[in-house]
């Protein structure tokens, strides 16, 4: 399970966070919305500690992550959380099979049958077989966004983050990337912490909604009950009307 | 200016410079420290031995042509007609060992290398690929620096001894055509003032240099700024400050072996 306890983070005197609350639990998928710019993006980095936040804490399996240090991130967390970066940061000097390679074999230091396996399966999984050996900047943005699925999913990681996974892709692409994540989260159990602007993908793979606002996560929901909430923000944001 | 002013300039300035080195030091012995695993990056040490050894060594050797040409017409005009001519193989000898060679070596490699290495890892800072390489658990510094590293301890003193030998090759040639000094009278000077510990400093420089250009790359690729401009900065930055510091670290090396 993820508590984040009332987490600040500023950039100079720009507050970005201010007092996020927020639980994952475990083996569910859980849906954070919310405009462009408000810290989405922050927010995930500040749970696998590539940003380190200002003030609050964070507890992942019972373990509070304030102030760790580089090293103790890799011993703790990282090894058991992925994040599917927003842009996909692929590592551009190798090929989209070496991306998914690689931190199997540095960080996970699996055996060569095993990374082919995986490495396939994952390729297979989000509909990329016939592009291993290519370089990611002759991919399209769909094709780049499901590579590094693939290369996070390699990991089978307890928890996955995904950071608009859907964004820029095609209502079928989408609807293969949602099912993905569904299926990962019913067969595998992996606990999945969603940034998305699909409102509909949303509804149909989350157990729950959350929105963050102005740095504060105002609400949370189950996603079944998504539509029938009282917060006006809220319900404005989901159904685009502009205010 | 006011003089105040002047004086905090200078202070922000010193405190900056000293801040810098001292981040640059942790990432040094960071790196160094690592190389202990060297043996999970056996592809990334070649592929960077290649990179910067064999892309480098055309660079290298029309550079030293050049050298060891000019030095055969300075040094040979500059002799007095009482100076046997024969002298002069020792002179180019010494000169580019000790210093032609790995000052040559190290400026046209902080311009290749440290300033590629600059812009690359810049620009996985600004795309995220650094943090994606720390959000699967793999070290920035191990990863990258530690490779080049290696690499260079080894490539850098190897393109010197193409260079040393090139510009020599070439010192012999200008001194036939200024002061008409046939090869027998080149090598008897050269015999007369071969010191094997000239060959020595030479390496040690090699050596030297081949690490301040990494870690120069490096430290100004991890620091760049988001944005392109960022990366130009990083480097042209690693370009200035590892072409400064190898020239200072030659003179301290040169006086450091000389007082041994
Ligand atoms: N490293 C950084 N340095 C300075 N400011 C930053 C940094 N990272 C993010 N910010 C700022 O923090 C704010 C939130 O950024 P973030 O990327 O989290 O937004 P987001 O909610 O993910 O938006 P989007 O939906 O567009 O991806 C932005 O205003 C951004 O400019
Ligand atoms: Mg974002």
């Amino acid at each position: 399970m993820i508590k984040i306890n009332n987490i600040y983070k500023s950039f100079g005197n720009f507050k970005v966070l201010q007092g996020v609350n927020l639980n994952v639990e475990e083996n569910k998928i859980l849906s954070v919305v919310g405009k462009s710019g408000t810290g989405k993006s922050v927010l995930l980095k500040s749970i696998l500690g590539l940003i380190t936040y200002d003030k609050g804490n964070i507890e992942i399996d019972g373990i509070n992550t304030n102030g760790f240090s580089e090293a103790e991130f890799n011993k703790y967390i990282r090894h058991k959380m992925t994040l599917v970066f927003q842009n996909g940061a692929l590592w551009d000097s190798m090929t989209v099979g070496a991306n998914i390679d690689l931190a199997l074999q540095i960080q996970k230091h699996l055996d060569v049958t095993e990374r082919e396996k995986r490495i396939k399966e994952s390729l297979e999984a989000v509909g990329l077989i016939n592009i291993r050996n290519v370089y990611p900047n002759e991919l399209s943005g769909g094709m780049l966004k499901r590579a590094a699925i693939a290369r996070a999913i390699a990991m089978k990681p307890k928890y996955l983050l995904y950071d608009e996974p859907t964004t820029g892709l095609d209502p079928i692409l989408s609807n293969i990337i949602n099912n993905l994540i569904k299926k990962l989260n019913v067969e595998m159990g992996i606990t999945s912490l969603i940034i998305s602007h699909d409102i509909k993908g949303v509804e149909s793979i989350s157990d729950d909604v959350a929105m963050l606002y102005e740095g504060k996560i105002i609400l949370t929901c189950k996603a079944k009950e998504m539509w029938e909430q009282n917060n006006q923000i809220f319900n404005n944001f989901i159904r685009g009307k502009i205010t | 200016m006011n003089f105040n002013l002047y004086i905090e300039k200078i202070g922000y300035y010193t405190r900056t410079a000293i801040e810098g080195y001292g981040r640059l030091s942790i990432m040094l012995f960071h790196a160094f420290s690592s190389i202990r695993k060297f043996h999970l990056y056996i592809g990334q040490i070649v592929e960077q031995f290649i990179y910067i050894g064999r892309r480098s060594l055309p660079i290298v050797i029309i550079t030293s042509v050049f050298i060891g040409l000019a030095l055969g017409v300075q040094i040979g005009t500059q002799m007095s007609p009482l100076t046997p001519a024969w002298v002069e193989g020792g002179l180019i000898l010494r000169s580019i060992l000790l210093e032609m060679g790995p000052i040559i070596i190290g400026l046209i490699l902080s311009g290749r290398v440290a300033a590629g290495i600059a812009a690359e890892i810049g620009t996985m800072k600004v795309t995220e690929q650094i943090d994606a390489l720390r959000s699967f658990a793999i070290d920035p510094v191990e990863y990258l620096v530690m490779p080049r590293l290696i690499a260079a301890m080894f490539a850098v003193p190897a393109l010197l001894v193409f260079a040393d030998f090139f510009a020599i090759l070439a010192g012999f040639i200008s001194s036939y055509f200024t002061i008409n000094l046939g090869w027998e009278g080149f090598l008897k000077g050269m015999y007369h003032n071969f010191y094997v510990s000239d060959v020595f400093t030479s390496l040690v420089k090699a050596f030297i240099f081949g690490i301040v250009i990494v870690i120069f790359g490096s430290y100004f690729g991890f620091n760049s700024n988001r944005g392109a401009n960022g990366v130009g900065k990083a480097t042209t930055l690693a370009v200035v400050w590892s072409s400064v510091d190898i020239l200072m670290l030659d003179y301290v090396i040169s006086a450091f072996l000389f007082f041994l």
